[in-house]
């Protein structure tokens, strides 16, 4: 009994960083396992999405790939291309684990609250082994593993913009910062590892911010730059970025031709975002301090003041507690800190800024930054308590860190399972051609049929499943037909004609009002279909291999030092 | 290493996973206390 109980105490010194995590973790998720569910901002667009995302997958048919043109009755069912211009991560989890849940006979609607949860629990932890890992001390680890998660805005993603792709970046971030800290100072295959997991993981979640991560990380390695610009630092970075580049393909390929052959909203800047529209998310200092009762969009952006306090006081006692080459770890967190906070602020020139930086829309997206950086600091504050109660104290304090976030939960939420109460295209629509969006009646009243616009003909829509279109056309006469397609403009689709003779691929072009137009010569059977541009098709290979590459050189290297 | 890590006791696997049930049922309680009191019936 004795040594059983000396067992179970042995095993539970051993799991209390596992154990902190977990338990808070379930305080700050507790409201979502409750009877509410928060609704607006993203609710709508997310859940639609998935709710008919669910449907492509099918394990048994080997059906593993969701469109990239998404069908259903969005956009009104004339195929809408989310899926070229989103990051995919966050549609194909919430899809997968609907499609499971529906197996399981769960409700598929839950599949939103039970990633965001996940996401608690991953992002706690990913920031807890990083931590560990850079100060090699499990208090400080612990710390910063609940600050990061307590931070208010990380509650505010999940709780308030139900922001799924912006959340699942809490995940990467550490990862990405973790695979350059073994570049510097540990093992360098590590880093291989963590760096392209992070930033895979990051470019699939959120485009934007992955480019913002880069520009800090460019900013802290001209500051160090001697210690970076090293052949061997430096070939080994570029071949890292390769293969992040290569595993990332197939969605930035056809990301980039629809911005370089195509005119969509979303990579107008008129549209998406104005100087004004960007200073008014901008936010001044006292912004970070003073709790809001209500903001005009709910978006919470001050910060855990529990967190505040410990930050200034670690960068006040900076030289006692980071010495030797963790002095790099400091500086280089304290620079992002004060980079990303500036860029937050409305003192940040926007209107001498590059349209790429001013692609973040709201300035207080920053706030995910500063809460990582912030998070570090504030986990190496507990390295400056000397008492024998250090462990108490310690405590104490993570629990008001807990206490501050859970308390910027908002209480407004409704009952669920709650449907969306429109099927949301994104709050711009922003992934309509410009045509469309500038012809938006035209869009909305638009019947489902083939339009014949030039010529005469007969026909007949024999099958439709958006994007999938099947149609037989008859000529009348021998002049040739020109005809608007129910089908918003995406490159990629593949159009053929069956007629007597043969079966012949139809070229089609993008007409005033944003829809396909293709002019038919003979009679025959018209099949168009989504396929995906030659390069995205290609991509799809490239990633494939490359990430078998990876698997196989690991196992490789693995079973040879075994040897 | 490779011989430590066969030997992994079976019973502090268990325990080991006890523990972690037990701190979620602990968790879910001290939430829902937690939340009551913040917010009354959740």
């Amino acid at each position: 009994m004795k040594q059983c109980m000396e067992q179970f105490k042995r095993i539970i010194k051993k799991n209390v960083p596992m154990i902190i995590i977990l338990l808070t973790t379930i305080i700050l998720v507790f409201p979502l396992l409750g009877n509410k569910v928060s609704s607006g901002h993203d609710y709508d667009f997310h859940v639609t999405n998935f709710l008919l995302n669910q449907s492509n997958i099918n394990i048994l048919k080997l059906d593993f790939i969701i469109p990239k043109v998404f069908g259903g009755n969005i956009a009104n069912s004339f195929g809408y291309g989310t899926g070229i211009f989103y990051p995919p991560l966050s549609y194909y989890l919430t899809s997968y684990l609907a499609y499971f849940f529906q197996i399981i006979k769960v409700n598929s609607i839950l599949a939103l609250p039970f990633l965001q949860i996940i996401i608690f629990f991953l992002s706690s932890l990913m920031m807890y082994k990083f931590v560990k890992r850079v100060s090699n001390d499990n208090t400080v680890a612990i710390i910063s593993a609940i600050s990061y998660i307590s931070s208010v805005y990380f509650i505010t993603n999940i709780y308030v913009r139900i922001a799924i792709a912006e959340s699942l970046t809490f995940i990467f971030i550490p990862l990405v910062f973790w695979g350059l800290y073994e570049l510097f100072f540990g093992a360098k295959k590590k880093f291989y590892i963590l760096f392209t997991l992070g930033y895979v993981g990051l470019i699939n979640c959120h485009l934007v911010l992955s480019i913002y991560i880069t520009m800090f990380i460019i900013i802290v390695f001209l500051i160090f730059f001697k210690k970076v610009f090293k052949k061997e630092i430096i070939k080994k970075l570029i071949f890292a970025s390769i293969l992040i580049l290569l595993i990332s393909s197939p969605f930035l390929v056809p990301l980039l031709e629809h911005k370089f052959y195509g005119n969509y909203v979303v990579f107008n800047q008129e549209t998406m975002y104005t100087i004004k529209t960007i200073k008014e998310n901008a936010l001044s200092l006292k912004d970070f301090f003073i709790i809001k009762i209500k903001t005009p969009n709910g978006v919470e952006v001050y910060m855990n003041y529990v967190i505040i306090y410990m930050t200034l006081i670690t960068i006040h006692f900076n030289k006692q507690i980071f010495k030797k080459e963790k002095k790099y770890i400091f500086w280089s967190v304290l620079v992002i800190l004060i980079v990303s906070t500036f860029i937050s602020t409305k003192y940040f020139p926007w209107a001498i800024m590059p349209s790429f930086i001013k692609m973040i829309q709201f300035p207080w997206r920053m706030c995910g930054i500063i809460g990582f950086c912030s998070s570090i600091l504030s986990g190496y504050f507990t390295k400056i308590i000397d008492s024998p109660h250090k462990k108490t104290i310690v405590c104490i304090i993570g629990l008001f860190i807990v206490l501050f976030g859970a308390s910027t939960i908002p209480r407004e939420r409704v009952t669920k399972p709650y449907y969306p109460t429109e099927i949301s295209m994104g709050v711009q629509k922003e992934y309509l051609p410009q045509k469309t969006i500038e012809n938006i009646e035209y869009f909305e009243k638009r019947n489902k049929e083939i339009i014949i616009k030039n010529g005469k003909a007969n026909i007949d829509i024999l099958e439709k499943e958006t994007p999938y279109l099947k149609a037989n056309i008859k000529l009348e006469s021998e002049t040739p037909v020109v005809i608007e397609l129910p089908r918003l403009y995406y490159l990629g689709y593949s159009i053929k004609l069956q007629t007597d003779k043969e079966l012949k691929k139809v070229k089609y072009k993008e007409n005033e009002k944003g829809f396909i137009e293709l002019e038919v010569e003979e009679s025959g059977i018209l099949e168009v279909q989504y396929e995906g541009t030659i390069a995205n098709k290609i991509s799809n290979y490239i990633s494939i291999i490359t990430i078998f590459s990876c698997i196989f050189a690991l196992i490789y290297k693995k079973n040879k030092k075994n040897r | 290493m490779k011989k430590n890590k066969m030997n992994i006791n079976k019973k502090e696997i268990i325990i080991t996973i006890i523990v972690l049930v037990l701190c979620i049922v602990v968790g879910f309680f001290a939430g829902k206390a937690l939340y009551e009191t913040m917010y009354g019936a959740i």
